[in-house]
């Protein structure tokens, strides 16, 4: 009984720690997005990632060749689909990106070059939850596929030339007011037209 | 204990945010023309009649059409597209495009 009475009171101290620091983390965090995570938080994140990502996908090699096609439709995907946190070049150095808790990596460094084909894809096809990276995964063949020459982009994201930045600027989503904006541009500044 | 000490130090780490924050302003865009150049900032005379200060740093692209030129391009009466964002207290320009036509060219 004397026993069962100590883990009780032990258990109660352990729920009263962790709601003790979870609402320091609150009050402390304001959770606010732009903060940046601090280095242990990103290094448990990482951990905890590398733990959730089956072995079997993260040991899986790149299915589809490497080839200047497969990377080219991985860099049309992404300068449609993710630049717009990420930016052409990868570096998330994006307002959406800036703005995301965590911050959007900069995929050309090592943290990112690192991870396995597997892992990559994994990410791209089911996201992180409690991050900003949205799951892509479609459950199709050409989905994967798709996914898989991603991967491959991303491998070259560190040797992109300034040619690719400038065909990935044409196939960025725009909005309306974008395209205004690039009209009157053109506009002004090759026809001379006066406003 | 020990495992609870280990779990209170790990949940306070958690709970402070590193300390420098990025928060960076929002990207503009202006049309207009060149009232001054002055070393390492310029003057623009907006199309809706406003002015603005940009300062100039090594990253500022400066360019025309494809080409890629470098500040001193920079020519009062030049007609610009200008990218711009605050960044501690100050606009920088991100990019400047030159067009083809300039007010000086006009007169």
């Amino acid at each position: 009984m004397r026993r069962v009475t100590f883990i009780l009171i032990g258990a109660g101290l352990v729920v009263m720690l962790m709601a003790t620091a979870g609402l320091v983390y609150l009050r402390a965090s304001g959770l606010d997005a732009m903060a940046q995570p601090g280095a242990l938080e990103a290094r448990l994140a990482r951990a905890a990632r590398g733990v959730a990502i089956p072995s079997a996908i993260r040991t899986m090699a790149n299915p589809t060749p490497r080839s200047g096609e497969s990377v080219a439709d991985g860099m049309a995907h992404f300068a449609d689909h993710c630049a717009v946190c990420h930016g052409n070049e990868g570096r998330g150095d994006t307002e959406m990106g800036r703005g995301l808790y965590p911050k959007a990596p900069d995929m050309r460094l090592d943290a990112t070059q690192q991870l396995s084909d597997g892992e990559l894809f994994y990410i791209i096809e089911h996201g992180i939850r409690f991050t900003g990276m949205p799951g892509w995964r479609t459950g199709t063949t050409a989905g994967e596929e798709s996914s898989w020459h991603l991967v491959h982009f991303i491998r070259h994201l560190p040797t992109l030339t300034p040619a690719e930045l400038d065909s990935m600027k044409a196939r960025n989503p725009r909005s309306p007011e974008d395209i205004r904006f690039e009209i009157e541009e053109e506009r002004f500044l090759n026809e001379g037209a006066q406003k | 204990m020990k495992n609870w000490i280990v779990a209170a130090v790990v949940m306070a780490a958690l709970a402070i945010p590193a300390i420098g924050r990025a928060h960076e302003g929002h990207l503009h865009k202006a049309l207009g023309t060149i009232a001054s150049v002055q070393g390492d900032h310029v003057e623009i005379k907006t199309n809706d009649g406003k002015s603005i200060t940009v300062m100039l740093d090594k990253k500022t692209t400066v360019t025309r059409g494809t080409e890629k030129l470098d500040a001193t391009a920079l020519k009062v009466g030049d007609r610009v597209s200008v990218e711009y964002m605050e960044e501690k207290k100050m606009m920088m320009a991100h990019a400047i495009k030159l067009g083809t036509a300039t007010e000086a060219a006009k007169k």
